[in-house]
């Protein structure tokens, strides 16, 4: 049978994290692909359809349209190595600690802005500054409990940043369902390699959430707040409060009385210290957001400035996620840390400038174009693909808003190798990690999410428009030797009682099949 | 080194969804077996008969009746998307809330019941398939398979107690229900199908070892201990449930741990003055109408949430979030 890596190629103009630079063959994947040569894809999508089987069971899905789907899982692992990952690990560290330093100075004492590092005007104007947070100091100095970034990987092999998610960032709960199920996919290789586990997630988020309750919190109560059922990321709702043990509770459970939070219970009214939000901003408080919002919490951030509740991630966050906020992030890590940038940036345009707006409207096709305050995906502009239609019309909007949009270089992410069909082909990931950040420091989950573009030389990986996920592999800095335990059955087979299990000597069998 | 056993106390709105989790599954089940009971002896009745039923169905299910034709009926009970009775609305509103208090229930029974709406939703969305016998046998299967795993994987917490009052209360809901339209009907003579509506045939020949009549039958339905689905046997399931809710949930809102009015009637169930449970039918309906308000009282005052139906009409979102 012909391996389905004979074939396998790298697609022009992008880098194939399987075969690398063609040179040197990459260690780390032998035992990956030797698995997967021996037992032929289709024996690897058989095992995949039974795990994915038992994800629509148990509800492992999101909501779209009203629908309940799965987001596909692509079995074959990406593997990153021991050293890549600590250079990662560390950028996005320190990526953290920058962007930590730069709320809490905006929404203190401004000293970025008087010292001319960003302008005010890019602060202020962006529709995720909030000024009713200016003044709200959490107590314990964590803006950012759970960030989720996206890195790629360039043309060259390098990781590059290309957004950051401060709000309230999802996916994690695919990440560890993921390597579950491939434990069941390919149990041999968990033999084989000695992967870093990510199932820590829960325990490390719960006690971040811990440490930063209100001082003086004798057993802080933690609940996690969710839009409800019809949001599309409930299950990862429902998933991590039943994780992490905490109440899953939807705005209209709790309610302020005194500038304290409390949840209404079987057992009467119990007072809230920490509440990880899983909804926006705009809808959390409606005395102070949105007046129509029925999911928020009315008082709730009076209560967080009178220091009696604490909200993770913080209101405002938005603001260090803003596209254009992004280009200034390396000055930010310069500024505050006097290091260099150990994750670089994708090149990106500013269009407040007229002479760059100019240039950027001339070469659209080179380009991508982002609103720079929305999340998901959404109304993003490929210049390549688009239609002329969409090009005329997000050329009107820009040169109405030039803030409110960003130009980048068209990256082409770098690809692995994924199931189509019977064989494997390249297809274009990106990689979301997740930084988890209590008053201590910072956690990175080692791997994150990889998100794989299905279709062929399609780069969008959102689960809406054709994306999968892959399980990402860290491999551990030591290979630690398996020791082999041997076990003793012979003294379980002295316990069992076998004579139980004969045949009761009375009754008949004799009488049938001997005769 | 021992333990005590942590009985966590519940969001309101969680138990809440629980209550109706078990009312939405008895529902489904109950709907189920009466399309299939008046169905299967659809055969060799005359059009005014078959007519009598819709309405009667139609009343049991306490909609308008609207329909006069059997076969409309059971499509529309079955799968109509909008109708507050359907077996398909029910199921859609057990998983609802099922998704809701998803950390107070088994995983088991979790995946039983998304299985059931998924497959619901794939299979069944525009007729009942090769033949309705089939779809009906199918939902009550699948309605003893949950509550198969509500008996053997869950704690007998409070998540247990308030899904299994839900059931409780649903089906004295439809018995009296079932007796209310069958009672409106002085010249009704088919006490079998009677009977068969709450699966009580077999146990009522069982029981009393002499043929169905009228007298007897309501006296079964009202007042049997034998028969799980009688008044009785609901009402004092209900009573054991709240005394045993009272031990468990600390009475923080100064409430009677139950309510007079079931102590009451099952009083006057157990011990009734000759054949006063047939002759006097209409008078018990009455009062356990009564007691049924009482309960649904008692349940929100003390445990539920006030807020429930400021939420009804959530705005739903269905962005792209990943």
């Amino acid at each position: 049978m012909e391996s389905p890596f004979e074939r396998y190629h790298t697609r022009p103009g992008a880098f194939d994290e399987l075969l690398g630079d063609g040179q040197t063959p990459n260690r780390d994947w032998e035992l990956v692909k030797s698995a997967i040569e021996s037992m032929g894809v289709d024996e690897l999508k058989r095992r995949t359809l039974e795990c994915e089987e038992s994800f629509k069971a148990r509800g492992i899905t999101f909501s779209l349209g009203g629908q309940e789907r799965t987001f596909p899982l692509d079995p074959v692992p990406r593997i990153v190595s021991a050293d890549e990952w600590s250079h990662v690990e560390a950028g996005l560290v320190q990526r953290m600690r920058a962007i930590e330093a730069f709320l809490d100075d905006i929404y203190g004492a401004g000293e970025v802005i008087r010292d001319q590092i960003v302008p005010r005007r890019l602060v202020v104007g962006s529709t995720q500054f909030s000024r009713r947070s200016v003044g709200i100091a959490n107590p314990n100095g964590v803006r950012v409990t759970v960030a989720g970034l996206d890195l790629v990987r360039d043309e060259n092999g390098k990781l590059c940043v290309l957004e950051d998610n401060l709000r309230t960032p999802s996916g994690i709960s695919y990440v560890l369902e993921n390597r579950r199920a491939m434990t069941r996919i390919l149990p041999e290789l968990f033999e084989s390699y000695e992967i870093e586990p990510v199932s820590d997630y829960p325990s490390r988020l719960l006690s971040a959430l811990l440490a930063q309750a209100p001082p003086g919190t004798a057993d802080p109560m933690v609940v996690l707040l969710t839009p409800g059922v019809y949001n599309a990321a409930y299950f990862e709702h429902s998933f991590l409060a039943r994780q992490m043990g905490v109440p899953l509770v939807e705005g209209r459970d709790l309610f302020c009385r005194g500038n304290h939070v409390f949840v209404r219970t079987t057992g009467g009214d119990l007072k809230v210290d920490v509440i990880y939000r899983r909804i926006d901003d705009d809808y959390l408080d409606p005395l102070h957001f949105r007046h129509d919002s029925m999911l928020g919490v009315p008082g709730v951030l009076n209560a967080a400035r009178a220091n009696n509740v604490v909200i993770a991630n913080s209101v405002g966050n938005g603001v260090a996620d803003d596209k254009l906020l992004y280009s200034y992030v390396p000055d930010l890590i310069d500024y505050y840390l006097h290091e260099k940038p150990i994750l670089p940036n994708i090149e990106t345009y500013r269009l407040e400038d007229p002479d760059m707006t100019n240039y950027v409207l001339a070469n659209l096709e080179k380009l991508v174009l982002k609103p720079v305050d929305a999340s998901g995906g959404k109304g993003i502009v490929i210049g390549q693909s688009a239609t002329e239609a969409e090009l005329k019309a997000v050329t009107g909007q820009i040169l109405e808003n030039p803030r409110g949009w960003i130009a980048q270089r068209l990256v082409n992410f770098s690809t692995l190798p994924t199931v189509v069909g019977s064989t494997l082909a390249p297809r274009h990931v990106d990689l979301r990690p997740f930084i988890v950040t209590s008053p201590e420091g910072q956690w990175v989950v080692p791997g994150g999410l990889t998100r794989v573009a299905l279709p062929e030389g399609s780069m969008i990986v959102n689960s809406s428009q054709g994306g999968g996920s892959k399980d990402t592999w860290v491999m551990a800095r030591r290979q630690v030797s398996r020791v082999a335990v041997r076990h003793d059955y012979s003294k379980l087979d002295a316990l069992a009682d076998l004579s139980s299990l004969a045949p009761i000597a009375n009754h008949n069998t004799g009488a049938g099949a001997d005769q | 080194m021992i333990y005590r056993a942590k009985n966590p106390t519940l969001l309101a709105r969680t138990a809440e969804s629980l209550f109706w989790l078990g009312r939405y599954l008895e529902r489904a089940e109950q709907s189920a077996r009466i399309l299939d009971v008046h169905l299967a002896d659809l055969i060799g009745t005359t059009a005014e008969q078959r007519t009598r039923w819709s309405y009667e169905i139609q009343a049991l299910v306490g909609s308008q009746p609207h329909l006069t034709n059997f076969d409309e009926l059971s499509l529309e009970l079955s799968l109509a998307k909008d109708h507050p009775a359907s077996i398909f609305r029910c199921i859609e509103l057990a998983w609802e809330n099922a998704k809701s208090a998803r950390d107070a229930i088994s995983l088991e029974l979790w995946e039983s019941i998304n299985v059931t709406h998924s497959r619901l939703q794939r299979t069944f969305s525009a007729d009942l398939g090769h033949s309705p016998h089939a779809f009906f046998a199918w939902v009550k299967d699948r309605g003893a398979t949950s509550r198969g795993l509500e008996e053997t994987t869950m704690n007998r917490d409070q998540a247990w107690l308030f899904l299994h009052l839900g059931r409780t209360l649903e089906q004295i809901d439809l018995t009296t229900r079932l007796l209310r339209v069958k009672l409106a009907e002085p010249d009704e003579e088919d006490w079998v199908v009677v009977l068969r509506c709450v699966g009580g045939h077999e146990a009522f020949l069982r029981a009393l070892q002499r043929p169905v009549e009228k007298e007897y039958a309501i006296q079964f339905l009202l007042g049997e201990t034998l028969f799980p689905k009688s008044v009785l046997h609901l009402a004092e399931i209900t009573e054991k449930a709240l005394v045993e809710m009272e031990s468990i949930v600390p009475a923080t809102r100064g409430a009677v741990p139950v309510p007079a009015s079931i102590a009451r009637l099952i009083a006057r169930l157990k011990y009734p003055r000759g054949d006063e449970l047939a002759t006097n039918a209409t008078d018990h309906l009455e009062e356990i109408a009564l007691t049924q308000r009482d309960l649904a009282e008692h349940l929100n005052a003390n445990f539920f949430s006030p807020a429930r139906d400021s939420a009804v009409n959530l705005p739903q979102r269905t962005e792209v979030w990943l």
